[in-house]
């Protein structure tokens, strides 16, 4: 996969956790995932589509990472574990990760179509990918945890 | 305690929409604007505040605005205030009726007769025109109206309305719970997110402009979406955009556009 099609993903991240949840962000090195669990406790999920590329976006949080991130956005007290709210954070922000992307995708003259975002709470349960397509994972580190963004896009044949 | 040169307008009106619109259409430095929602409690207005004009509608109760406006005639004190009565249903010979009554105009309850009285005003009270004009967009905002089905994104932007003084905020999960909102209260600001279930942003602007009584409301959509989309919701009558991700400090910005009560902080 050209590093163009994963720019925009890494830095819409970056962006938003660090805008909506004043939360200071590291991007570390990329790798290729070998399985199809979730990463963390609670993930979102959501499908992209343009003429040439589809695929999933996936964005996958533990649990001291997403119980920050909710706590600085919204200004209440951090949760002491995942409930409806952190649920609704979590398809909050793959909503505005992948459409960060989009926008940027777009200003590279790729257009996509995103579909609503869905959320599953639990580690290591199977995600959907495409089949013989890499998933490429970006690790992010915050002072509060880990989290994943990983691509899993592919060319139209 | 208001200057001597500010002229006081008393309306009585049974609807919280109405109100609004008409104060926010004469809102001047040079007005002090009062509403009642009846015609008795016009009548203890009229006794303790001494207002320099009423406008009243017609259909305010039991003592309709007719009713009223015979009674303050045979008020010694008040037998020379001037007096609009206006209403939405125009009962037959109501302009006639009006003048029987001593009432001074007669307006129609529509867009064209609430901005006509801007110019009744001004030749009742000899205020030069220009001065009932605002001085730029911004209006007073109290009472805010936040459509979005993402209850994280309610609280953050509830909280940076607190920080900016709005208390008064009304939270909808969709297009179809914010329409209702905007047909029974009061809405100064409208801010949506696009993408809902139901009745998304774009739909329900569409459905707000094509509402005259509704289409001054100014829209804020929060959005994630690329900017060709935003260019098409703009056109549909949205008068700005946020896009997410934001900091409190752009929305704060946006919302200043719009409001007099808004400040960065």
């Amino acid at each position: 996969m050209k590093a163009e099609f994963l720019n925009p993903f890494l830095s819409a991240a970056k962006s938003v956790i660090e805008t909506m949840a004043h939360l200071s962000v590291r991007v570390k090195a990329l790798s290729l995932k070998e399985n199809k669990a979730t990463y963390g406790v609670i993930t979102g999920i959501i499908g992209l589509a343009s003429e040439t590329i589809t695929g999933t976006m996936v964005i996958s949080f533990s649990e001291p990472c997403i119980l920050k991130i909710v706590s600085n956005m919204t200004g209440e007290p951090e949760k002491t574990k995942i409930d409806a709210e952190v649920v609704d954070a979590v398809g909050e922000l793959t909503n505005m990760i992948s459409g960060g992307a989009k926008n940027q995708l777009a200003k590279m003259k790729m257009k996509f179509d995103l579909s609503l975002p869905t959320t599953i709470v639990g580690k290591n349960i199977d995600i959907g990918y495409r089949a013989n397509t890499p998933i490429i994972v970006i690790p992010f580190m915050t002072a509060s945890g880990e989290f994943v963004v990983e691509a899993n896009l592919a060319l139209r044949t | 305690m208001p200057s001597k040169n500010v002229k006081k307008i008393l309306f009585v009106e049974p609807s919280n929409v109405i109100q609004k619109k008409l104060a926010l259409s004469l809102a001047n430095e040079s007005f002090e604007f009062r509403a009642v929602k009846n015609a008795d409690q016009a009548l203890v207005a009229i006794i303790r505040w001494h207002p320099d004009i009423l406008i009243s509608s017609i259909e305010v109760g039991n003592i309709t605005g007719f009713d009223l406006c015979l009674i303050i005639r045979m008020m010694p004190d008040f037998v020379g205030m001037p007096i609009i009565l206006f209403s939405s249903s125009d009962p037959k010979n109501a302009s006639q009726k009006a003048e029987d009554v001593g009432a001074d105009y007669y307006v129609q309850k529509d867009e064209k007769g609430i901005s006509s009285l801007n110019r009744i005003i001004t030749d009742i009270l000899h205020v030069p025109e220009a001065s009932l004009l605002p001085s730029d967009e911004k209006r007073p905002i109290r009472t805010v109206l936040l459509v979005d089905d993402s209850v994280t994104m309610r609280k953050i932007i509830r909280n940076i309305l607190l920080g900016i003084g709005i208390t008064n905020v009304l939270e909808a999960h969709d297009g179809v719970e914010g329409l209702q909102l905007i047909k029974t209260e009061a809405i100064d600001l409208v801010i949506s997110d696009w993408s809902m279930p139901r009745m998304n942003g774009l739909e329900m602007v569409k459905k707000i402009r094509t509402n005259s009584q509704f289409d001054s409301i100014p829209i804020v959509m929060v959005t994630a979406e690329v900017e060709e989309e935003i260019q098409k919701a703009m056109h549909l009558g949205v008068n700005d955009y946020l896009r997410k991700p934001f900091n409190p400090l752009d929305m704060k910005k946006m919302i200043a556009k719009f409001t007099e009560c808004a400040t960065e902080k």
